[in-house]
């Protein structure tokens, strides 16, 4: 989980290489499945979930030395002041983790 | 449960031959590759039809980065999946053979089992790998 890591401004560039404090905590269980679109029936119980109505289906967890996901929940305070969804800055504080200096 | 057709869960399904949710904040970094693809298209080596990939998130990845213990298992003989539902069964330990609970896969390293037996486990999937080639790599 990413957080504004102190921007005013939207940064020239790309995301990922602007945006680099982050949760270091390790309470999470959030996971992406990436599967085959072939596969003919699937259930989602959630986002992070997908299972497969084969019963012969394996997950296979990716190791994080090949590949992982960077969650970005808040961004710099121009985009959070643009956002229609926006939640309180004090609410944002509170879910993420990152300098913050909007005040 | 009820099973959708993937097809009635996303509109593109049939432009494409994998599927992942993501949000528009979440991105997929992909660290030895250039291209996401690059790693799926490993899925050939594993013996299943129907192998889904999970992706971590990158929280307190830095702690599973520093301090792996990884044994690379380079060849897969067969894969047993379920162990009849019997709690605390203690494995037979054979030289060439590894238990893994866990499992990771990695296109660069081969499959990665962090959880090695024997020992006393809970019942849950398995896989069990026959391997000949069989290098340890520990780092710490």
């Amino acid at each position: 989980m990413f957080g504004s890591s102190g921007l005013q401004e939207r940064p020239r560039g790309l995301v990922l290489d602007n945006y680099l404090d982050r949760n270091f905590s390790r309470n999470t269980d959030q996971k992406k499945v990436i599967f085959r679109a072939a596969d003919t029936y699937v259930t989602l119980p959630g986002i992070h979930e997908v299972l497969s109505g084969q019963k012969q289906a394996v997950q296979v967890d990716i190791h994080p030395h090949d590949l992982y996901y960077n969650h970005y929940r808040c961004k710099s305070f121009q985009d959070h002041s643009v956002d229609p969804l926006r939640l309180s800055p004090f609410l944002c504080e509170n879910h993420c983790i990152g300098t913050i200096h909007w005040f | 449960m009820k099973f959708l057709s993937v097809k009635n869960v996303c509109r593109y399904a049939h432009e494409t031959e994998w599927l992942g949710l993501m949000d528009v904040d979440e991105f997929l970094i992909p660290v030895r590759t250039t291209t996401v693809t690059q790693i799926l298209s490993q899925e050939s080596m594993l013996p299943h039809s129907w192998v889904h990939f999970v992706v971590a998130n990158s929280v307190g990845l830095n702690h599973s980065l520093q301090q792996p213990l990884f044994v690379q298992v380079r060849e897969i003989r067969f894969m047993q999946v379920s162990y009849l539902g019997h709690e605390n069964v203690i494995l037979r330990y054979e030289p060439n053979v590894i238990w893994c609970r866990k499992q990771s896969f990695s296109p660069t390293l081969g499959l990665i089992a962090d959880d090695l037996l024997p020992k006393t486990i809970p019942a849950k999937t398995y896989l069990c790998y026959d391997v000949q080639a069989l290098s340890c790599n520990v780092w710490k």
